[in-house]
């Protein structure tokens, strides 16, 4: 008998307490930058696509929502020709961005993907690719790489020496 | 077989291995680098460390070389011990020092065998705070891609190279970690199969560059156990494909034929299957067409005789198929009266005597070569022979109690233990340079001499009078007859039946020790000749009877220009021709009706031993294009012809089955098996490659009843123990080095799944082969030319291929300096031979008999000659004009491979999408 008694007080007293629900759509939640939605391709501080198409995000998809192909193009580096993810498969769970060694392909917040139609989620690479770093700035894979790409000869990568000259006998 | 303890637990091993490939044929997990199962022991990269202990009390241990190392009775050793462990850790840290940063951009990547041991040996952080050192590449042809910054110096590319495949233009340079793989300076690697330092490479120094344009992930590709198409050894490979489109071909082993490499032919020759000359599309007078246009029925149904033209560029059942519809009295095998006869010839040898495999050549010890420019004709064939010259050092080291796998021991003592090379023939080779022996001679007189030597070894004449010996044949005598495995090779690329005949009289003097091959032109001539048992109409009663009545010519068409050529003269009498195309759209005939590729329909080949061999589809065929036999299935319902019945490709190889007795279980496919999934367990993107067309997904094509699955849903291969592989793959081991966790013992005998049926029966007591009149050559004014070919050139198929095209040589005449002298031409001047339109460069070669030239032609361009008599040489306006048209040819080629690349890349985003459910 008490103990029901304290229930209906508790629930009574919860008539008057603050809400935790918030009017969406008219006021958003705060989502951290780390929060996992929709999915980015980003750039290098130079403004390049930072996607290599080495397929790591592909393979790591649970879900296999992402296929793309690797093409390169005159000035050395590799890109994706086409890179499509399908949303409407998409679990947002993140192994792409784990996976993903130049940081190319980042999580954003935004979690607002609905459709009517299933057709128009899936993304291209012009739709999924932003102007920016996105989390990561600063970080350019192809200045760790060892392979040459136009403006980058090789020995000129970070923590690189000059080419060796194969003819030098010296030590 | 002895007993050894490894980790506390005994193992039996066989005796004389070493420590690396016993733990290997135990399944265990030991890394290592520069050692491989077909090049031996070198002990260069320091990585399958294990501990060895005296005795059962000995606690201590000291670290040894596992593939430096003998197994012995009672050894015992540790392989998991943190003291070893570390140790190879501490190896890889060192290699990893200096590896660059490129995995992402990396085509080895996903199948490295340096990604496969680092993980292995547990190394994961990097400790090396330096710089790293790099290197700048070389530009090595159209078909290798080189990345100096990855190499971690285990010699396996120079010892493949240099060592196992006789090239001599790539080459160690430098010293400590300034060693460098490459060549003196930029350029075209020389060797036929430099492709397989790809698969060497245990890292991405050297790759596959068709396949890097093109590229994809191996656990992302769907593979199928396929069969090489490009001459007649019938190499294992494994064709991977993504997007519809086929990407690359690798090595598949089999102990018979080419166990680990393959030639680049083979390897980058399957690219004409991407080609855009491919039929697609039903034509109908030279115009697309329907099935059900009435145009197209009245030519397909149309009364009369029907005369089919089989080929050996297509498979057993195509031909078959056409034979059956035909009737055999209509079934043409080739259009050339000299190949029939050698088809019959041959599969009348292979009726008397086992042909030797790749694998018993390598176990000779005494080799004649007569007239066959193996080199050519079948190149993996000669890599093999090249193996076998080794077998008197390795006797010798063994004498000298040092295991035979002990490379650098084998090397040393080769010089002074050299194995018998006879040559008779002509044209330079590379095994002809390496010949003891040598008899320069045209075919003809090579065909006499080897008569001669079959009298001189077995005491009488069997043709051809002793007398005629020449010096060099008699001492061929002495030397066969000391071999205990003597070895004889032959083919028919001089077009000369006695040679096949010289070799079978061989064959029959020296006995059961003695072992023969001979290399046929095409993958599936002998497929023709099992056929032919039945009967055959000859190429000369072919055209009596397209001059007598009016006939329908039913063409299986994979043929070369010189071939097509004379098929425009006989399409000109037919009353109508239907071909049944895989290249070409534009031509004159009535109905083109477009085949599949090997890539895309399952088939069977017969190869020079007469061995039944078959593949898998990689992929599905795209636009009009049905098997070869479907298409005669689906005329003979039109025709009303019994073929009619035929529903699946079983029931077909059932009839085969039925009207060839010898071939009784060459397809193996038991129902109740499960069928094997051809994409890889991680394959990636299936739920998004086609949502760009359609987000419903399709349901995964199967074929019913195929032991195979284009799609993830089947067993598992590697569980598999009646399925041939499509691709090599064991957890922990993703690159092609995971072949051991399959094999018995490494490098052992035949896997499980590739038992053989062979399609001739040897039941007929050899007889000697008299001579014939009409094999002497006839009188001839001017000089007789003889044909040479060339590894990329002669074969017509993969010169579709943009690579192997980019390697094709112009064509060629070669002379002795006399001769040139005598005729006043110089080298590199262009002749026309008797006004013909062809131009040929003149070389100067040593190796041309007399009153003979010798000639090479490319396979898209035809030569209708065999004697000349006038030369007129290119005046200096028309060597202009050649060269710039042959300029303008190579810039076409690099222009029509861009459009290629554009064209398949788009195909990769929008896949042609046919027989796929739900979806049109």
């Amino acid at each position: 008998m008490w103990s029901q008694l304290v229930t209906i007080w508790r629930v009574f007293r919860h008539l008057f307490a603050a809400r935790d629900t918030v009017r969406y759509p008219e006021q958003k939640p705060y989502l951290s930058p780390r929060y996992r939605g929709r999915i980015v391709l980003t750039r290098d501080p130079d403004g390049d696509e930072r996607c290599v198409a080495c397929n790591l995000c592909a393979v790591a998809c649970p879900v296999d929502c992402i296929s793309l192909q690797k093409t390169e193009d005159d000035d050395g580096r590799w890109r994706p020709a086409f890179f499509r993810i399908n949303f409407s498969r998409c679990i947002m769970c993140g192994l792409c961005e784990e996976a993903c060694p130049t940081y190319a392909i980042q999580l954003t917040p935004d979690v607002e993907m609905s459709e009517y139609d299933r057709n128009s989620l899936v993304y291209e690479k012009e739709h999924l690719t932003i102007d920016g770093q996105g989390k990561y700035p600063g970080y350019s894979f192809y200045r760790k790489a060892g392979i040459s790409i136009k403006g980058k000869a090789k020995g000129e990568a970070d923590q690189e020496e000059k080419p060796v000259d194969v003819r030098n006998l010296l030590p | 077989m002895i007993k050894i303890f490894i980790d506390g637990q005994d193992y039996k091993v066989i005796e004389g291995q070493n420590l690396l490939q016993a733990c290997l044929s135990l399944k265990l997990n030991l890394p290592y680098f520069c050692w491989h199962p077909s090049m031996g022991s070198v002990g260069a990269c320091r990585q399958c460390a294990v501990t060895r202990y005296e005795d059962e009390d000995d606690r201590q241990g000291k670290i040894i070389i596992a593939c430096m190392t003998p197994v012995e009775e009672g050894m015992r050793v540790s392989v998991k011990q943190s003291q070893e462990s570390e140790f190879r850790e501490q190896i890889i840290a060192a290699m990893m020092t200096h590896h660059p940063h490129d995995c992402p951009v990396c085509a080895e990547g996903g199948e490295c065998h340096l990604q496969d041991m680092t993980v292995m040996t547990g190394h994961y952080a990097r400790q090396f705070k330096g710089r790293k050192t790099s290197f700048n590449n070389q530009y090595l042809g159209p078909l290798l891609k080189h990345e100096m910054n990855r190499c971690i110096t285990c010699y396996r590319c120079v010892r493949f190279y240099r060592d196992y495949a006789g090239g001599e233009d790539l080459s160690a340079q430098a010293s400590k970690n300034h060693v460098y793989f490459g060549r003196q300076t930029d350029g075209v690697l020389q060797s036929e199969f430099a492709g397989n330092l790809a698969e060497v490479c245990p890292t991405g120094v050297f790759t596959d560059k068709p396949f890097g344009n093109h590229y994809s992930r191996k656990w992302d590709m769907q593979a199928a156990p396929s069969v090489c198409q490009h001459c007649s050894v019938g190499c294992n490979t494994s064709l991977s494909e993504r997007y519809g489109s086929v990407r690359r071909v690798t090595n598949r082993f089999n102990a018979h034929l080419n166990g680990y490499f393959l030639c680049d032919r083979g390897r980058y020759g399957f690219d004409f299957v991407n080609s855009p000359q491919r039929c697609q599309q039903i034509r109908s007078s030279n115009k697309p067409a329907q099935w059900q246009d009435d145009s197209l029925q009245r030519v397909l149904s149309a009364p009369g005789r029907w005369i089919g033209i089989g080929s050996s560029q297509a498979s057993l059942e195509d031909n078959f198929a056409l034979q059956q519809l035909v009737g055999k009295d209509n079934f043409c095998p080739d259009l050339d009266d000299k190949q029939q006869s050698l088809m019959q010839l041959h599969g009348e040898i292979l009726q008397q005597y086992p042909m030797a495999s790749l694998a018993e050549i390598e176990r000779a010890d005494a080799v004649l070569i007569l007239g066959e420019d193996i080199n050519c004709s079948a190149p993996r064939m000669a890599l093999a022979i090249r193996q076998a010259l080794l077998n008197k050092a390795r006797d010798k080291v063994e004498t000298l109690n040092v295991p035979g796998w002990q490379d650098a021991a084998v090397r040393n003592v080769l010089p002074d233990n050299p194995v018998p090379l006879i040559w008779f023939g002509y044209g330079e080779s590379e095994l002809q340079s390496s010949a003891q022996l040598q008899l320069l001679c045209d075919d003809h007189q090579a065909a006499r001499q080897g008569f001669a030597l079959a009298g001189l070894l077995c005491g009488h004449n069997v043709g051809v009078e002793v007398s005629e010996a020449q010096q060099q044949t008699r001492q061929a005598a002495g030397i066969l007859q000391k071999a205990s495995r003597p070895l004889l090779i032959g083919g028919w690329s001089a077009g000369n039946p006695a040679l096949l005949a010289a070799l079978a009289n061989l064959r029959k003097a020296l006995g059961e020790k003695a072992s023969m091959a001979i290399a046929a032109p095409e993958h599936n001539s002998l497929g023709l000749s099992v056929l032919m048992q039945k009967g055959h109409l000859s190429a000369a009663s072919l055209e009596q009877s397209i001059d007598r009545e009016p006939v329908n010519l039913l063409v299986l068409d994979y043929k070369s220009q010189s071939w097509r050529t004379r098929m425009a003269s006989l399409m000109e009498k037919a009353k109508q021709t239907v071909r049944l195309g895989l290249l070409g759209n534009e031509s004159a005939e009535e109905a083109l009706l477009p085949v599949a590729a090997f890539s895309e329909c399952s088939g069977s080949a017969v190869n020079y031993q007469g061995r039944v061999q078959y593949w898998q589809p990689a992929s599905k065929a795209s636009g009009d294009c049905l098997p070869g036999w479907q298409w005669l299935v689906h005329l003979a319902k039109i025709q009303q012809k019994s073929l009619a019945e035929v529903e699946d490709l079983g029931q077909l190889r059932q009839r085969l089955m039925a009207d060839y007795p010898q071939l009784e279980g060459a397809w193996e496919n038991d129902p109740r098996q499960q069928a094997i999934a051809q994409q890889p367990p991680r394959y990636s993107g299936r739920t998004a490659m086609l949502a760009n067309q359609t987000v419903h997904e399709p349901k995964p094509y199967a074929e019913p009843q195929a032991p195979y699955r284009q799609s993830m849903e089947g067993g598992e291969p590697r569980h598999s123990e009646t399925h041939a592989q499509p691709y090599s793959w064991w957890p922990g081991w993703n690159s092609n080095q995971s072949m051991h966790k399959f094999q018995q013992e490494y490098r052992g005998p035949e896997l499980e799944q590739q038992h053989s049926t062979v399609a001739f029966a040897h039941f007929q007591s050899p007889g000697w082969f008299k001579w014939r009149n009409q094999w002497s050559g006839s009188k001839h004014r001017g000089y007789r030319l003889l044909f040479l070919g060339q590894v990329f050139g002669s074969d017509g198929l993969s010169l579709e291929a943009p690579a192997i095209a980019e390697l094709c040589e112009r064509a060629q005449l070669w002379m002795r300096q006399d001769q040139a002298d005598g005729l006043g031409l110089k080298p590199g001047q262009w002749v026309q031979c008797d006004g013909l339109p062809l131009w040929l460069q003149v070389g100067i070669s040593k190796q041309v008999p007399q009153n003979c030239l010798l000639a090479y032609v490319p396979a898209d361009e035809a030569l209708p000659f065999k004697v000349c008599e006038h030369f007129d040489v290119a005046d200096l306006p028309q060597a202009e004009a050649l060269e710039k048209q042959y300029r303008s040819h190579l810039d076409d080629l690099k222009t029509n491979m861009q459009m290629r690349q554009a064209r398949l890349l788009h195909q990769d985003e929008f896949i042609p999408i046919r027989f796929v459910e739900g979806v049109n």
